[in-house]
């Protein structure tokens, strides 16, 4: 009785929930079969310098799905099959700088999580954000520096914005580090701007006096006029980069000048402009010190450097600054010391057997990490000690499934964190 | 609770004829469409086969088949629209039936012996109802009208499209159709929450008249802006304080803040504001 | 008993009901008395909680009316509350769902004494048919009061005496009944109390019985006295 009369409702409940719950089922199922299961197979040597190592990238699928991902020694994790709430988290794969989040909820609040703008040791955590407070009239960015000091020991943050000295008509502000050095706070920025109708870079050292917000001292690192010469480009960049949160105090940067060259094409109507690099030369510079000091390039690296413009990598690591290139399949590293900035040793290492063309380089506690990056979908990895030259390790990242038959996909990996 | 899904299957009874006509006319019209197309893209086919062209030539130069060939069309699209349209409309309709005509039914709707906020619920279970039916229902009209389409068209000129893919392709189906469970409960809360908020607008037009629409177009302002209060304040006075899932909770609490306003002033207007 | 107590009600500023009070007893039939437009419908709505009123307040049995009231009191508006489209056996259905009130042996009972066929659709009743299921629906109740709106307006001679039967039968016995009425000629001698209303005001709130009794007059007699006063 009570079915005959409630048969539309009772239906029309069934129906939904019916329909619902096997779409709801379907969907996890074809989004958990989407993207393959990837490990990391070993060649030769021992698996565990890869522990606590995470290798992140993209995959890409032809027919149109994407998702970044983290491949560890456990396995991978998408970005697309995390829940809804991990889903919220802004930053995949988490850095440095999200990582502090979970001990620092409060001072963390309305950071940008980028590591170079965060300074960490026993006492402080500090923050510096290049933020854009307006838009002048001729459409460029209006800069100050957002600062926020936590004393870890009373808990209590201390925060204040400054305008940038000296900055007038800016283009771009990147913060590259920030360092507390006993009452003082140190922000080294690179600025963006046009001098003379050329882009120029330039890398100021601003010491701040932390109690009164103020800015008391302003330096500049190199002069930025030397770059505005008609006939020559000139780069400034900083190699020991973003990823990190440092709390060493040595930069390690890279100076390099070039010159375009327009190439006339054959057929007569397109110029192609051809870049040419002439000069390339390598400073440390330290904070405590204020000093900066350039680093000597043996003869035959310098030529291979000029040549390998973009195959460079730059890291300063706890007593060393190495300088990392790759040269017809040989992955070449020279070790500075810290202490007296002269060249210790130099290692050669062949990648040409693991038939690696692309490759990302970083280095970790002595070890440098290879891994290719050529949209396959597979990437071979390569670990080796800078110390000693020895190869440490051979792997690959492939799919556990094993199968040829998905060759619709391709991976990405861009960088190599220590977890 | 009896009374209410008494009264529930009453409201559904009321709507269901127009209802089974949008169901029958979603899937009549994306039948007609799939076979029409399918059948003029095959003619297409056969005459260049006929004209001695290559199946890869055909397959380059007319393209494939697929199930978006028909998504993208009024024949799949328009009575999604219409369906979409109905029960806007009806929403509003579910109320002012009651009053409209000679036999007012609203007497007997407000004498019944119930709470009258069972009233009110009853409503909005069947618009809840009626836009969940019909979005589970084309999710299976998808899959019957695909396994017609795998019978149209030949194997060479298909391309065959996933459930997912399918969704993927029609802009609006990702709103409707989200990947995640809690997305769904957030897209369609928030929808139904909005129901909640237009009912109180109604009756407060029921109640005031006149006046009343100015009273329920207040009521739905402030009810927005509470519900958006937390991203209002993370974007203006407090500068990016909150974690997205600090958001996410705030917004939670407020759209029951908002749905809980709704139901008491639903309550209360029912009970002491009411006009027949 | 129900008790309406000095209510007032305005539609925007002009002011329908301005302090109306009177008592409605059980096993008694109480008739609103007044021209068209003086609020006697307001008053029955307002009893039934179907209208907000500006002050005063309305008892039923001394208490203020709640969702279980329904049980106890129904009206019968001037036009049928079912939906057109419904059989005589749909609406008696819908009753017997919500109302435990509901009496079904006295609906049937109902049903041929005003030869209804229960499978006609309400749509196609006459105007006096519809009167009479519109009157079964709020008789078939159990109810301790009925309140009527016009009971008699616009329908036919027979339809009317057939109607007017019920009032005398065992149906109406022992209930408390409120009509309203702007005619009161058919139907005086059922009426056991009179209430006459003007400008919304009680002009005045009389037994029947007694005046025909102690003064000799007819309730259209007081009438008479009271509008041309």
């Amino acid at each position: 009785m009570v079915l005959k009369r409630f048969w539309k409702l009772i239906a029309l409940a069934i129906t939904i929930v019916a329909i619902l719950v096997t779409y709801f089922i379907h969907t996890a199922l074809v989004v958990a079969s989407q993207f393959p299961d990837l490990e990391i197979k070993t060649i030769s040597g021992d698996k565990s310098v890869l522990e606590h190592i995470a290798i992140t990238g993209d995959y890409y699928q032809e027919e149109g799905n994407s998702s970044p991902l983290i491949v560890t020694l456990e396995g991978s994790t998408y970005y697309e099959e995390l829940s809804y709430f991990e889903k919220l988290e802004p930053y995949f794969p988490p850095n440095e700088a999200t990582k502090l989040k979970d001990n620092y909820r409060n001072f963390m609040r309305g950071k940008m999580y980028n590591p170079s703008s965060f300074f960490d040791n026993e006492e402080h955590l500090a923050y510096v954000g290049a933020e854009i407070s307006d838009w002048s009239t001729n459409y460029l960015p209006e800069y100050y520096l957002e600062v926020d000091v936590l004393n870890k020991e009373t808990n209590k943050s201390h925060s204040f914005q400054t305008d940038l000295p000296g900055v007038e008509e800016v283009n771009h502000v990147d913060v590259l580090k920030a360092q507390v050095v006993k009452e003082n706070l140190y922000v080294i920025v690179k600025l963006n701007y046009l001098l003379a109708d050329q882009y120029v870079d330039e890398i100021k050292v601003y010491t701040m006096d932390i109690s009164s917000g103020q800015i008391v001292g302003d330096q500049t690192l190199f002069d930025p006029s030397e770059q505005s010469n008609k006939d020559r480009w000139s780069h400034l960049s900083f190699l020991n980069h973003h990823s990190e949160i440092g709390s060493g105090d040595n930069l390690l940067l890279v100076k390099d000048i070039g010159r375009d060259l327009e190439v006339n094409q054959t057929d007569g109507f397109t110029d192609e402009i051809k870049s040419e690099l002439l000069e390339r030369a390598f400073y440390i510079y330290n904070i405590s010190t204020n000093q900066l000091q350039e680093l000597q390039i043996p003869e035959e690296h310098y030529e291979k450097l000029l040549l390998n413009e973009f195959n460079l990598s730059g890291f300063v690591f706890d007593t060393h600054a190495y300088i990392s290139y790759v040269d017809e399949g040989n992955l070449v590293v020279l070790s500075y010391s810290l202490e007296n900035y002269k060249l210790e040793s130099q290692q050669t290492y062949s990648l040409k057997e693991l038939d690696m063309e692309d490759s990302n380089i970083k280095i970790i506690d002595n070890k440098i990490y290879a891994v290719e990056n050529d949209m396959k979908n597979t990437a071979k990895i390569f670990v080796g000690d800078v110390t000693t030259g020895e190869v440490l390790y051979k792997g690959e990242i492939v799919s556990k499934q094993n199968s040829d038959d998905r060759n619709d996909y391709s991976l990405n990996f861009y960088s190599v964190k220590k977890n | 609770m009896k009374n209410f899904l008494k009264l529930t299957n009453f409201e559904l009874n009321r709507f269901s004829k127009i209802y089974i006509t949008l169901i029958g006319l979603t899937l009549v019209m994306q039948t007609i469409g799939m076979i029409l197309l399918s059948s003029s893209y095959m003619s297409d086919v056969e005459e260049q086969l006929a004209m001695g062209n290559s199946m890869e030539w055909i397959t380059i130069n007319l393209g494939t088949f697929s199930f978006s060939s028909l998504t993208r069309t009024f024949w799949f699209g328009g009575p999604i629209i219409i369906a979409i349209v109905t029960l806007l409309i009806y929403v509003f309709f579910i109320w002012y039936r009651d009053w409209f005509g000679k036999n007012t039914f609203i007497y007997r709707l407000l004498m019944i012996p119930t709470a009258r906020i069972n009233l009110f619920f009853a409503k909005a279970s069947t618009i809840f109802l009626m836009v969940l039916g019909l979005i589970s229902l084309q999710l299976v009209f998808i899959l019957l009208e695909n396994e017609l389409l795998k019978i149209l068209v030949s194997d060479a000129f298909r391309e065959d499209q996933s459930l997912k893919q399918i969704i993927f392709n029609f802009d609006y189906m990702g709103v409707l159709y989200p990947n995640s469970i809690i997305q769904f409960f957030i897209n369609y809360g928030i929808g139904f929450m909005a129901v909640f908020v237009i009912f109180t607008g109604i009756l407060f037009e029921r109640c005031y008249r006149l006046k009343g629409i100015l009273f329920g177009i207040l009521f739905a302002g402030v009810s927005l802006l509470i519900f958006i209060s937390p991203i209002l304040l993370q974007v203006t006075i407090l500068n990016e304080f909150f974690y997205p899932i600090e958001i996410f909770i705030l917004m939670a609490i407020t759209g029951l803040v908002v749905i809980s306003g709704s139901i008491w002033m639903s309550h209360y207007l029912l009970n002491k504001k009411i006009r027949v | 008993m129900i008790e309406v107590k000095d209510i007032t009600k305005k539609f925007g500023r002009k002011k329908v009901l301005n302090g109306v009070s009177f008592t409605a007893n059980k096993g008694e039939i109480t008739c609103l008395i007044g021209i068209n437009g003086v609020g006697k419908t307001t008053i029955l709505n307002a009893i039934m909680n179907l209208t907000p009123i500006n002050s005063g307040e309305v008892l039923i049995d001394g208490e203020k009316i709640h969702k279980e009231s329904y049980e106890k009191i129904t009206f019968i508006p001037d036009a049928i509350t079912m939906l057109p489209q419904m059989r005589i056996a749909d609406a008696m259905q819908f009753m017997a769902d919500f109302y435990q009130s509901w009496n079904q042996v006295r609906a049937d009972e109902l049903l041929s004494f005003f030869k209804l066929d229960p499978n006609d659709r309400i749509s196609s009743l006459s105007k006096g048919n519809t009167a009479k299921v519109n009157m079964l629906l709020g008789l078939a109740l159990d109810v301790d009061y009925l309140l009527m709106d016009e009971p008699f307006s616009g329908i036919d001679i027979f339809s009317r005496e057939q109607i007017a039967d019920v009032f005398t039968s065992h149906l109406v016995e022992d209930r408390g009944v409120v009509i309203t009425t702007h005619e009161i000629s058919d139907i005086e001698h059922l009426i056991d109390k009179a209430v006459i209303l003007n400008d919304g005001v009680v002009l005045r709130e009389f037994n029947a019985e007694d005046v025909r009794e102690n003064e000799g007059k007819s309730i259209i007699d007081v009438m008479r006295e009271v509008y041309q006063a």
